[in-house]
């Protein structure tokens, strides 16, 4: 099923997917009806701010969206879907919030989602800079956590150059480029 | 005479203006030590430290109110020592220079974030200096890239050919790399064509 990445209710159809969620997001993540092991917290009901993080959609976004989707080899097994939120029932727990909400570190272990992570630890990096929360004021857009495996700052990747972090203490910074010819950067 | 009376009225306009004068260029090219050339020669007292270490200036360094006076004119800067750009930073090399893994992965932070800064600064900036190591090949993605920002914004310009001291310095080549910019030859660490470098300022900022 699909997800929407900013409230995580469920899409009931193809329609909605195209059309959005009624939360007014674009974006949404796939994930499989899939019952195992939990490898995130169980998750605690946002307020309003904290369910406010997603980055603005677009049309690009939401077909990168589904075509990461589209490609997931295994997912998250979610056991955390029938948690409820004040004043809100529409609001259905997902992986996606969980991981989001959490302060565990990602799990690299077989049968889990990268691609839904990826995204979610992104949205997560955007909303703790948002708000000056950051303990660590990390400075880059992108981390590897682990091989193969990547934390992206979707917000961030709108200010200044881009920092990839490969591992601790090593970085590679893309320059912005800009040429008379081709007009500002 | 049309362009005599247009830099009349652009030399009366920048009188008195606060010029932001960013210094950019790679790592270890001596800007720090031209900043401080500069400073010291201007205003008596330096910018900041310089070290054989790369990435010694890891945040934007200012020395401001740095008035240069030149033919009847006076042109006040905001001396703004950039970090120096690199497009990869690794905390192994700075274990090079004896710092323990932790110290250097810290240090490498900062350098990044440095980095991003001195990128940022791109769109605040009045003029820069693109310092560049005449012993080194200049041609490179980090000069080419600053240049290419510079001149899409409009910013004025001068190319410094530093280190002309050194056996190995080769300022020939750094003209015919960048044929079409105008570049001063200079010596920070001994103040050689600093003067030539001053003149050029005026003529290009004022």
């Amino acid at each position: 099923m699909h997800i929407c990445l900013k409230c995580g209710r469920s899409a009931k159809s193809v329609e909605e997917i195209e059309e959005g969620c009624t939360c007014g997001s674009k974006v949404f993540v796939f994930k499989r009806d899939e019952v195992g092991p939990t490898h995130l917290k169980p998750l605690t009901c946002p307020n309003a701010q904290e369910r406010n993080f997603a980055p603005e959609p677009s049309e690009s976004d939401f077909s990168n969206e589904e075509k990461i989707g589209e490609v997931a080899d295994e997912l998250p097994p979610e056991k955390n879907e029938s948690a409820s939120c004040e004043n809100d029932d529409s609001f259905a727990p997902s992986g996606v919030a969980s991981a989001i909400l959490s302060d565990e570190p990602l799990d690299d272990e077989p049968g889990h989602d990268y691609c839904e992570v990826w995204l979610s630890k992104g949205a997560k990096i955007s909303k703790i800079r948002a708000e000056g929360e950051s303990v660590e004021q990390a400075i880059e857009n992108i981390r590897q956590v682990r091989r193969g495996i990547f934390e992206v700052d979707l917000l961030g990747l709108k200010e200044g150059p881009l920092v990839v972090r490969d591992q601790e203490g090593v970085y590679y910074v893309r320059l912005p480029f800009a040429h008379p010819e081709l007009g500002k950067i | 005479m049309l362009k005599k009376i247009l830099n009349f009225f652009r030399k009366l306009l920048f009188r008195q203006k606060n010029v932001k004068l960013g210094f950019y260029g790679s790592t270890n090219v001596g800007k720090t030590t031209l900043a401080n050339r500069m400073a010291v020669d201007l205003v008596g007292e330096p910018v900041g430290q310089v070290s054989p270490v790369p990435h010694e200036t890891r945040a934007v360094m200012s020395k401001e109110r740095v008035e240069l006076k030149t033919g009847g004119y006076s042109l006040v800067m905001n001396i703004l020592d950039m970090p120096g750009i690199a497009v990869k930073v690794d905390y192994r090399d700075f274990m090079e220079y004896g710092l323990g893994k932790k110290e250097a992965q810290e240090r490498a932070k900062e350098a990044t974030r440095g980095i991003v800064e001195a990128v940022k600064w791109l769109e605040d900036v009045d003029a820069a200096l693109v310092v560049v190591d005449s012993t080194e090949d200049p041609y490179n993605q980090i000069n080419i890239t600053l240049l290419g920002n510079l001149e899409a914004r409009n910013i004025p310009f001068l190319i410094v050919a530093n280190k002309i001291d050194l056996p190995g310095a080769n300022t020939k080549r750094v003209r015919e790399v960048f044929p079409s910019y105008p570049i001063v030859e200079v010596s920070a660490a001994t103040g050689e064509n600093m003067e030539l470098l001053y003149d050029e300022l005026a003529i290009h900022l004022l």
